[in-house]
């Protein structure tokens, strides 16, 4: 991959990478920065990328990490805390983009690589480095708790 | 509405990006081409401080630097940025400025556009903001309008704040030459001090009919082969505008090696030199099919006509895969294997380079190479640190960005300690480095090439 491919790639998915970084960590200009960051992570290491095909996989990996890396960085700072599995009610009672924002954040990733940037479920096992069956086992426990019914239609 | 109309709502909601997502690649790749400038910590602060005092003499002594400021007065406090210009100050020493003075209102934020120094490669816009809202800053937020291509791109651009109000956009086109600036569309927000101005929604657009001089290029053809380390080099041709200039060179597809960088100068009939001035893209900006573009300082305002371009040096990478440029440090032997002739491994220590947040030392491991063939001096734009790119690869093949990259003193017998710092971490025994050039020479007999 050329410096050109990198950028014309990374032009096209970079709305996507947006919105799931947006739902990862709850606000805009956090998700923008992690985009850059991202891109930008990218751009370091783009030639390495010996398998062009996974291109979208490799850098919303990229983007995973650094959204994790924001959110120990934030470590105790205010902001949404995360619910327990085991709150299913309060989940329930929650509008949906809280709800999603406050799941545990291994459910949550799955729910925005899912469906809200489309990715396939083996391209979400593989950006989360996962056996598929576990992905899918947390897409199920997180639409539950969300009380969403979703077809594969709506991925 | 149920959770499933809450859903496709949501996803509809998510559909509408940010206007400052639009430049998220460009702002990459930009920071991507400046990483390879990190310098050794000391280092730039004494290059500041040189370079601080020189502005504050040339501000006291130059009459035509004096001149400007007097025509335009909003170039005073500008000048701080301005020193970091190097073209775009000599513009200005020269009165290459366009004085605007426009002043409007949108929704309590009041910008007043004070100047133009524009070519048709290069637009600096100097403009004063205030806003009626107590513990708000105003910033820019958006272009637009003629700074536009077709496609609503806007090329590289960086805007520069000097405090009280003022500020400088700078807008660089690498791809296309400005036709018209007209109209002239910025977005600022009134920006709650403490927060992003990604988040602030109190915006507003202003819009500029200007009637800006876009002056094109002196363009002087060169045309004609020179070889450096065994490769050939087609020098094209230079173009030159008031606020910055580009030599144009490609490299033979027959080479055994990338080209990868010059050591080079314009000098005029007065010695007056004009060295390589990076562009916000790089020093050197490749426009694939083996063509670079090497942006220098303008001699636009050169006293004399004559002008000699001097090739000083060059750096090649060789070509291959990946892993021939490989350098593969053992930390537990002390040995390097996948070095060039000119490059040693001298060892590695881990040294303190920042404090936690509990208070405790932060430690990098430093890697150090002993690098010869290189000038005797170092200056901002030398290529010389960035012998390996800005990644290493652990035992365990993941990749990560190098800290930081830089060169120590020159020894006594002519080379140059080369600093690699990864990060704190990395416990490993063995890490993979990747040369940047394989091969190169700064200590050639100068070519000097008459150009005009």
């Amino acid at each position: 991959m050329n410096e050109q491919q990198y950028i014309d790639a990374a032009q096209a998915i970079k709305a996507r990478l947006y919105r799931t970084a947006l739902l990862y960590l709850g606000s805009g200009s956090a998700a923008v920065d992690a985009v850059d960051e991202a891109i930008y992570k990218g751009f370091l290491s783009y030639k390495k990328l010996r398998q062009p095909d996974y291109f979208s996989t490799w850098l919303t990996r990229i983007l995973i990490n650094v959204c994790n890396d924001e959110l120990r960085r934030r470590g105790r700072m205010a902001g949404l805390e995360e619910l327990p599995e085991t709150a299913a009610e309060q989940f329930d009672a929650l509008p949906l983009r809280e709800a999603v924002e406050r799941l545990p954040r291994q459910l949550r990733a799955v729910i925005a690589l899912r469906y809200f940037s489309g990715y396939t479920l083996a391209e979400t096992a593989e950006i989360l480095g996962l056996p598929p069956g576990t992905v899918s086992t947390r897409q199920r426990k997180a639409l539950d708790l969300l009380r969403l019914e979703l077809s594969e239609e709506e991925n | 509405m149920d959770r499933k109309e809450e859903f496709d709502a949501l996803r509809q909601e998510l559909e509408r990006t940010p206007a400052e997502l639009e430049h998220s690649v460009t702002r990459a790749r930009a920071r991507a081409k400046h990483h390879r400038r990190l310098r050794w910590a000391g280092i730039p602060l004494a290059g500041a401080a040189a370079l601080f005092l020189a502005f504050t003499l040339m501000v006291n002594v130059s009459t035509s630097f004096a001149a400007a400021v007097a025509e335009v007065p909003a170039l005073g406090p500008l000048s701080a940025a301005l020193r970091w210009r190097g073209s775009v100050r000599t513009a200005a020493e020269h009165g290459y400025v366009q004085a605007v003075g426009e002043s409007q209102t949108v929704n309590g934020i009041t910008m007043t556009l004070d100047y133009l120094i524009a070519d048709q490669k290069k637009v600096s816009i100097g403009y004063t903001a205030s806003c009626d809202q107590p513990g708000r800053t105003v910033k820019c937020v958006g272009l637009g309008g003629g700074l536009e291509d077709q496609s609503g791109w806007i090329a590289a651009f960086d805007v520069i704040s000097t405090g009280q109000g003022q500020s400088l956009i700078v807008v660089e086109f690498q791809d296309r030459l400005l036709a018209d600036l007209s109209p002239l569309t910025i977005t600022l927000a009134a920006v709650p001090d403490g927060t992003s101005a990604m988040d602030c929604q109190d915006r507003a657009q202003f819009t500029f009919e200007v009637e800006a001089v876009l002056t094109g290029p002196q363009q002087l053809t060169i045309g004609q082969w020179v070889e450096l380390e065994g490769s050939r080099l087609w020098l094209d041709r230079v173009d030159i505008y008031p606020t910055s200039a580009q030599l144009y060179v490609t490299d033979d597809e027959d080479n055994d090696a990338w080209f990868n960088g010059l050591e080079f100068h314009l000098e005029d009939g007065e010695g007056n030199c004009y060295g390589p001035e990076g562009s916000m893209l790089g020093e050197i900006v490749n426009e694939g099919d083996n063509n670079y573009v090497l942006w220098f300082a303008t001699p636009w305002f050169a006293p004399d006509s004559q002008l000699t371009l001097h090739i000083t040096g060059s750096s090649w990478s060789a070509k291959g895969d990946e892993d021939s440029n490989a350098v593969v440090v053992d930390l537990v032997s002390g040995t390097a294997s996948g070095l060039p002739d000119k490059l040693t491994y001298v060892g590695a220590e881990q040294v303190v380079t920042g404090t936690a947040e509990d208070g405790s030392d932060q430690y990098s491991t430093r890697l150090t190479f002993r690098a010869e063939g290189l000038p005797a001096q170092m200056s901002e734009q030398s290529p010389l640190p960035y012998l390996f790119q800005h990644l290493y690869v652990d035992a365990d093949g993941e990749g990560h960005p190098i800290t930081t990259m830089g060169y120590g003193l020159r020894q006594s017998d002519g080379s140059y300690p080369i600093l690699v710092y990864v990060d704190c971490a990395y416990k490993g025994d063995t890490l993979t480095l990747y040369l940047q050039q394989t091969d190169w020479n700064y200590d050639i007999e100068p070519l000097v090439i008459p150009i005009r």
